[in-house]
């Protein structure tokens, strides 16, 4: 008796898609989106790392930028402000540097391979009572057009994508 | 033939953009990277000291931060791209040049600034960094006027970054 093999395939993508669907459901129904009112930008940490400080600055106000423009939080502080004090559910972003390539802008736009311009950071969220909400490694580049400071702006926007996706 | 052709073209072009007013350095020379609130980024203007403020003049406004209220001063290096807005369009538009000639540019058309980061606190306590590009060798002159005016600033050689690769 032969079997048939007609519907297998059918079957066999039902299956398969069945499967992705219903554990993007439970990936959607394990990690839901935290909640805060507030989020507090504290300053770029370098530690032992050698960085201009221009970078660290500019990847500060980038990241106010950033987040007040993701309009995930109804108020967005900056570090070492009072006003931030008295509100309970109040998160704080931390960034630190991990890593850190100068590269040239001449060099990139002559070769398009060399010169590239790379931070490293690790982002973290933390609650009032420290605990922590998210923690992530990040990378940000520039690689043609553009001078040193641009990477600023790509690694702020790279971080405020993750808390937005976050809260 | 065509290859030198195409290098006076953009030779041409290149002195075109370079002898323009923005260029040249006649209009106001300051320029605004980012951290003042009211004043848009890239904005070129005057920053001067008086009256125990650091004033930004540009055409449309200006803004003040007290010198009381500075807490740091860093002064690095940058190389950047000369010419301003119609010199990036011209680059843009010089990737179509033959033989990769367009890329010559992109060293006719670097040129290096000091960078000045002003660390301050508004009102609120809330931390804020104002970067500007300046001429090279501006930062410094304005870094010692900020702290004859009294603003604060760490030790002159661990504040002074070595950023800004050509």
């Amino acid at each position: 008796m032969r079997k048939s093999t007609v519907g297998v395939f059918p079957r066999f993508f039902c299956v398969f898609f069945g499967t992705l669907a219903a554990s993007s459901i439970v990936t959607a129904q394990t990690a839901p989106k935290l909640a805060a009112s507030a989020i507090q930008i504290a300053m770029v940490e370098a530690g032992d790392i050698q960085i201009p400080a221009e970078f660290r600055f500019a990847v500060y106000e980038r990241l106010v930028d950033q987040v007040r423009a993701s309009g995930a939080f109804q108020k967005v502080y900056r570090t070492g402000d009072h006003a931030a004090d008295g509100i309970p559910d109040l998160v704080t972003l931390h960034t630190k540097v991990e890593a850190y390539k100068e590269g040239s802008q001449t060099k990139r736009e002559l070769t398009t391979v060399f010169g590239a311009t790379k931070v490293d950071v690790t982002a973290s969220v933390t609650a009032r009572d420290g605990h922590s909400l998210m923690d992530q490694k990040i990378t940000g580049r520039v690689r043609f057009f553009g001078e040193n400071l641009g990477v600023t702006n790509d690694l702020a926007k790279r971080i405020s994508k993750l808390v937005r996706q976050t809260f | 033939m065509k290859l030198i052709t195409a290098s006076i073209f953009i030779l041409a072009i290149a002195g075109a953009v370079l002898a323009q007013p923005g260029a040249t350095g006649t209009n106001p020379d300051v320029r605004h990277v980012i951290g003042l609130d009211t004043i848009k980024r890239n904005a070129t203007g005057k920053l001067t000291v008086q009256d125990g403020t650091l004033r930004f003049t540009t055409g449309k406004g200006e803004t003040s931060v007290p010198v009381a209220s500075i807490n740091d001063i860093f002064v690095g290096t940058e190389t950047t791209q000369s010419g301003g807005k119609t010199a990036r369009v011209v680059k843009t538009a010089a990737i179509a040049a033959p033989y990769e000639s367009g890329k010559v540019l992109s060293i006719l058309m670097r040129t290096k600034v000091d960078i000045l980061t002003v660390s301050f606190h508004d009102p609120d306590g809330a931390l804020h960094g104002a970067i500007f590009a300046l001429p090279i060798g501006q930062a410094s002159v304005m870094r010692t006027q900020l702290t004859q005016a009294g603003a604060h600033a760490t030790q002159e050689e661990s504040a002074v970054s070595e950023g800004g690769k050509p």
